[in-house]
């Protein structure tokens, strides 16, 4: 079972290489399921067909659905919801703003995940390709299972011996009702789903992350965050795709200056993703869509390559920690100590060796320390900051 | 009065560029302009070639840039929080999780970097505050945090002093769990205060408005269409939008000319959903907007000013009521005659006025809903809907 998540900020394309993946692992004989967990679904235009919360067929081998999240936020959290509605409704201006702000549009998404857990223990299918909400927001998402898992293990049964102790003094007190016990189950299952997920997500060998991009600024430093992210929490990662890249004929006339700072954006992208499966595809003159012209990129984007294989299996950097100074390793094997550079730029740690440079956007807590020190033992480098 | 507009909008979309503009233009006209970025990935700096920090810069006359560090102003603002929070976190093991600088709660963040605004245009320093404001998605979960915290806090608040000195001992010793001191309690129900009073001042729609920020893309359009239902709803004031990246006339690229009429269908819709409302369009440079000459390139392509800075209030916002079943939806539509239709149609609803389409997106809990019977009265649209069936409603046990 392989689980290929595609993520990145709206309008990079994800969901058309997502669909173009799918379609060629179906050509490859793979039973494949498509799904997209995004609100604003475009998975169903990006094929051409409609498509709703229950897998269909679209062509031989291949599935394809997209998840409701209402109705997955009710099935994981209904009782939870319904809990603090009646909290919130007790004020009289409740309304429909009350019952909008409890769809945390986080959690939805999370919820939604929950089905790849679903599709994965039935084990229907050889490879799920997921279409994935925006960056940052997914990503911020898949830290909740073990911040959960924590909460169920410490917390809840403290809240919960409270509540049996006090709940009714409480509820008298202060007009709180008094949280029944189906919400303290429903809470325990969730968090045990959960952290299921968070197995088959973390392991290497079936689920891998992928990045879309656009050979733009902001999006690539959008994508270096994502990564650093997921190179902390130690997810795997194994490709990025540059897509939407302006071919030779749209740099013509007034935009044959958008040339350089495409070549600029693309060498950025280079540097930031050392390891990375770099997969490449031009801008089309017409929308991507259809399954015809889905299978025709696929093609030109695969060529030899199998979608399902784990391109990369390191972890690109890992954090450490010695008597308060956070230690920045890095493996590179192969590299002869006189030979490497490191410095820093903004907010990236930049590597040299030989002709190659490697780029790391720092995390936020990293980004407020300096460079105090480097060393080289053991085919890693280590990187001290300090204040 | 000083003024305040937020430009939002999906990360790419090039609201730093365009709010840099209009603070450009601003400047010039001689109002003492502060343009202040509550994004986490700040690029106020990349836009105009300098370096930007926590305290605001003078880079040319009547103009000051500011980047806001949202740890920072939690820790000076609020530091028994901070440490309550810190002690609550550590004490069930979730210390190791703060590696990558992520606040604790999503959001957060730029709630402390916007209770920092507040306190900026309260102090009359600026005549105008421009905000370069988080991306969509987490600048409206942050908007609607304060609806959501100041219920909690008004429900919970009681509960939490009561929690505090009655169990505070036993949940230490029995749970190991450390509840917030009462120090930090206090500073709770003056984060509350602070929060009402933000919730205010973001919402006094003759000072304060919304900007968003959008490129003719589906996707992009898709996600300004959300916020701008969730900002409607909420009660935000949204007083324009502009179309970034509008490709010109070209005779010298065919292969753009094609992407050009592509963009026609995006910028119909976004025609047919802010009807009513300023949509100015900006055309693209083949350059990414860096550096003062770039910045101001963009800036003489704004609309005129006063106009620009006005306040253009809108007072035909829809309204929701919530009745037997379902909800009603109001919308006012002056001058509209009898040939009104209103049909659901994916998350959108679609307004016929004789020749004219309103396309109204719909909140996330009317997504699927029918659109069951309408009428007009009095120039006001009345549309109920009917959830659709939910199955398996209340679940087993």
């Amino acid at each position: 079972m392989r689980i290929l998540i595609y993520t990145g900020k709206g309008g990079v394309g994800k969901t058309s290489i997502a669909a173009a993946t799918a379609v060629r692992l179906a050509q490859l004989g793979r039973k494949t399921l498509v799904m997209s967990t995004d609100q604003a679904h475009s998975l169903g235009d990006s094929l051409e067909l409609p498509l709703n919360g229950k897998a269909r067929a679209v062509m031989d081998n291949l599935d394809a659905m997209e998840i409701d999240p209402m109705e997955e936020g009710r099935r994981a959290w209904g009782n939870m919801r319904d809990y603090l509605k009646e909290i919130i409704s007790g004020r009289a201006n409740g309304g429909i703003e009350a019952d909008e702000v409890l769809l945390f549009p986080g959690l939805e998404e999370l919820f939604s995940m929950l089905r790849i857990l679903d599709f994965c223990e039935e084990g229907r299918y050889d490879v799920m390709v997921v279409d994935c909400a925006p960056t940052g927001e997914t990503l911020s998402l898949l830290r909740y299972p073990e911040r959960l898992s924590v909460l169920s293990d410490a917390l809840l049964p403290a809240v919960r011996g409270m509540n049996n102790a006090l709940g009714s003094l409480i509820s008298r007190a202060t007009t709180v009702p008094k949280p029944r016990d189906v919400v303290f189950e429903e809470f325990d299952l969730l968090v045990k789903q959960l952290d299921r997920l968070q197995g088959i997500l973390r392991d290497r060998s079936v689920t891998s992350m992928r990045l879309v991009m656009t050979p733009e600024r902001i999006v690539v430093d959008e994508a270096r965050r994502s990564y650093t992210w997921l190179q902390v929490y130690d997810f795997g990662m194994d490709a990025v795709y540059l897509n939407k890249i302006y071919p030779e004929e749209a740099l013509a006339g007034s935009f044959a200056g958008w040339a350089a700072v495409q070549e600029a954006n693309l060498r950025l992208a280079r540097e930031s993703f050392p390891g990375q499966k770099r997969f490449q595809l031009e801008l089309l003159p017409e929308e991507l869509r259809g399954i015809p012209l889905l299978e025709q990129v696929a093609g030109q984007l695969y060529a030899e390559d199998e979608p399902d294989a784990v391109f990369c299996q390191e972890q690109a950097f890992r954090m450490e920690e010695e008597n308060g100074t956070r230690v920045f390793v890095v493996r590179l094997p192969y590299a002869v100590e006189s030979e490497l550079q490191v410095c820093r730029e903004g907010s990236d740690l930049v590597l040299s060796f030989r002709n190659e440079t490697r780029r790391f956007h720092l995390p936020d807590r990293l980004s407020r320390r300096k460079l105090s020190g480097w060393g080289y033992e053991n085919g890693e480098l280590r990187v001290r900051m300090d204040y | 009065m000083a003024r305040m507009m937020i430009f939002t909008g999906k990360g790419g979309v090039g609201k730093t560029s365009v709010a840099a503009a209009h603070a450009v233009r601003s400047a010039r006209e001689g109002c003492r302009t502060l343009l202040v970025s509550a994004d986490m990935a700040h690029n106020l700096g990349d836009v105009f070639q300098t370096t930007v920090g926590g305290t605001a810069k003078e880079v040319q006359e009547n103009l000051w840039l500011l980047e806001l560090d949202p740890y920072r102003l939690m820790r000076q603002e609020f530091p028994n929080v901070s440490q309550a929070l810190g002690d609550l976190l550590a004490g069930v093991g979730f210390a190791a999780g703060a590696a990558d600088g992520s606040f604790p709660i999503p959001g957060f963040d730029t709630l402390f970097s916007l209770l920092k605004i507040g306190k900026l245009f309260e102090s009359g320093e600026y005549e105008r505050i421009l905000v370069d404001c988080a991306p969509t998605g987490e600048t409206l979960s942050l908007l609607k945090f304060p609806e959501l915290l100041a219920w909690y806090m008004e429900k919970f608040y009681p509960v939490g002093k009561f929690a505090v000195r009655v169990m505070a001992p036993a949940a230490r010793a029995k749970y190991r769990v450390k509840l917030p001191g009462r120090k930090a309690m206090n500073e709770v129900e003056r984060l509350h205060q602070s929060l009402l009073a933000l919730q205010e001042l973001l919402k006094d729609g003759s000072s304060c408005s919304v900007r968003l920020v959008c490129m003719p893309e589906k996707m992009v359009v898709e996600e300004t269409k959300r916020s701008f239902m969730h900002l409607s709803l909420y009660g935000y004031q949204v007083d324009g939008v502009y179309i970034n990246r509008v490709l010109g006339e070209m005779p010298d690229n065919p292969f753009l000319m094609r992407w050009r009429e592509i963009q026609q269908q995006y910028l119909d819709e976004l025609g047919r959903v802010f009807v009513g409302y300023p949509v100015m369009r900006l055309p693209w440079y083949p350059e990414e907007v860096r550096g003062m000459a770039a910045v101001e390139r963009l800036s003489a392509a704004l609309p005129e000013s006063p106009e620009l800075f006005a306040v253009r209030v809108h007072s035909e916002n829809e309204t929701y009521e919530v009745v037997d079943g379902g909800y009603r939806l109001r919308l006012r539509l002056p001058g509209a005659a009898d040939e009104v239709t209103a049909e659901c149609r994916g998350t959108d609803l679609y307004i016929r006025v004789q020749n004219t389409v309103r396309c109204i997106p719909l909140p996330d809990v009317l997504r699927g809903a029918a659109a069951v019977e309408y009428g007009l009265a009095d120039g006001v649209l009345c549309v109920a809907f009917r959830m659709r069936d939910a199955e398996g409603e209340g679940e087993p046990q």
